[in-house]
């Protein structure tokens, strides 16, 4: 008798990571590179406890720019150029959202992954 | 260890979404053109080197509290006790990823990713597949997603009250994102009660308990958020104090192996390990060292600010913003190079179990975000 695999016998994903594909998938589509008429990007670095924040201009109003060099138009509500030099702005979410604060700050965007 | 060109599936990228690697094209993360072969025997290899090394971190923990080194990782004051704590009383961990250098035979350990390791789902699920298409047949050193559930499942019976896991992680990063639904899917399965929000959702009541967006207590929670990160932010502070009540998954105690002082107090303590290599502190930047090394930032994240040095000169160096703590001088491990594609194997371990691996591989010598994701498989 050979020795036993060393890969999972069987994988299978269910309804939580598919729910997640699909929102994921189609939130996509609010991804952009925030390039205007002329094809450039407008970026600013504001530094704000301890780091640097970046944001895009873009349709109007400022973006947090993202670690893949992109905005994400359909999670966040723009801010105002006098809102994202204020230290205690955080992004607002497109819908509302609840932003508690007290954690996710250090993130400014980047992958907490290592 | 070979490196094989091979041709995609005709149907990858659409197989890959539906898997939840959605994110596979930042920086051509992933194009399925290479496959890594191994032998039986060089797995077995790797798979012990990392059960050793993991009993080596378990001494160096035991060497920090013994011995209150907590200053040489930095790690604040108010969150020590915290740390012991959670050591102590054996707080449930999932999951952890070593980053291992593999040449000939010749194994040593880079760094320990063991609080937030991403690359999970591609390592887990989607080389899984795709060997699935490729050779069924071929085995692969990775069992990550059956001995997570089996883990979850060990872990369950000593969540808090309310017994629902929470998975959450900072938002505006797909990949972190998808690595923790990947997570929730999997403790689902496990028959766990589970939920999801991102970290910036937690709340704090007046006497500095946790709880959700809906107003119900966070009992446990898997976040992809590093300790080094909470412990400056304004709710870290109420960690401590409501231990009992909101148990964080990893535990705090993997903020001193995902710390590189790990990597000079594994050298302290076993200087004549095969798999460890001779490591020093530097409060600031060498100016010059003969030999070759690498220079680490005691915090970064995805291989940010490292730089690689022979006889003086840089070779190879990544820019960020991290350092103020100090770095890490590490002996330099020679990674192979094949047709210049430098790989770094990603050794996982659940519930402190060996459980599969994941190559990484570079155009240079440094792994950083910008590196690919490669399967591998074995002939059994």
């Amino acid at each position: 008798m050979g020795k036993p695999q060393k890969k999972s016998q069987n994988i299978v994903l269910s309804a939580v990571l598919l729910a997640a594909i699909s929102s994921c998938a189609s939130h996509n589509d609010d991804w952009s590179y925030g390039k205007d008429a002329t094809g450039h990007t407008h970026d600013t670095a504001i530094y704000r406890n301890g780091g640097y924040h970046y944001y895009r201009y873009y349709g109007g109003g400022w973006y947090l720019l993202q670690r893949n060099n992109m905005i994400n138009t359909g999670a966040y509500a723009p801010a105002a150029s006098s809102e994202i030099g204020n230290p205690s702005f955080s992004p607002r979410a497109a819908s509302g959202g609840i932003r508690s604060g007290g954690f996710g700050e250090s993130a400014h965007g980047a992958s907490g992954g290592e | 260890m070979q490196r094989h060109t091979i041709t995609p599936r005709k149907d990858w990228e659409q197989k890959v979404k539906d898997q939840g690697f959605l994110f596979y094209k930042n920086e051509s993360y992933y194009s399925e053109t290479a496959a890594y072969e191994f032998t039986a025997a060089e797995v077995d290899l790797i798979e012990a080197a990392t059960a050793d090394i993991f009993e080596k971190c378990i001494a160096v923990v035991d060497h920090v509290i013994k011995n209150d080194l907590w200053d040489k990782f930095f790690i604040p004051k108010e969150y020590v006790d915290l740390i012991k704590w959670s050591w102590n009383e054996d707080m449930p961990s999932f999951y952890g990823r070593m980053d291992l250098a593999y040449n000939n035979g010749d194994i040593k350990l880079l760094e320990f990713n063991a609080d937030t390791p991403t690359s999970l789902l591609e390592a887990s699920v989607i080389q899984w597949y795709w060997l699935q298409d490729y050779d069924s047949k071929l085995d692969q050193f990775n069992s990550i997603h059956e001995k997570l559930m089996a883990h979850m499942k060990v872990c369950a019976p000593y969540f808090y009250a309310p017994n629902v896991l929470t998975c959450a992680c900072a938002g505006d990063n797909l990949e972190d994102l998808m690595t923790t639904k990947y997570m929730q899917d999997v403790a689902d399965q496990a028959g766990l009660h589970t939920d999801f929000m991102y970290m910036n959702e937690i709340g704090v009541d007046d006497k500095g308990e946790f709880y959700k967006t809906d107003g119900t207590a966070l009992g446990n929670i898997f976040k992809l958020y590093p300790y080094e990160w909470m412990f400056h932010e304004e709710f870290g502070k109420c960690m401590p104090g409501s231990r009992e009540s909101t148990m964080w998954i990893e535990p705090a105690y993997k903020a001193l192996w995902s710390n590189k002082m790990l990597l000079v107090y594994l050298h302290e303590l076993f200087p004549d390990c095969e798999y460890i290599l001779p490591a020093t502190y530097r409060a600031t930047e060498v100016v010059y060292q003969p030999g070759r090394y690498v220079q680490k930032p005691v915090y970064s994240r995805e291989g940010s600010n490292v730089k690689i040095v022979k006889n003086g000169e840089v070779i190879e160096q990544t820019d960020g913003e991290y350092g103020e703590e100090g770095f890490v001088i590490q002996d330099y491990a020679e990674l192979p190079d094949f047709d210049g594609n430098h790989p770094v194997i990603g050794s996982w371990l659940i519930g402190g179990v060996p459980a599969g691996m994941g190559i990484r591989e570079s155009d240079g010598l440094i792994t950083n975000n910008t590196s690919r994701f490669v399967p591998h498989f074995f002939k059994p």
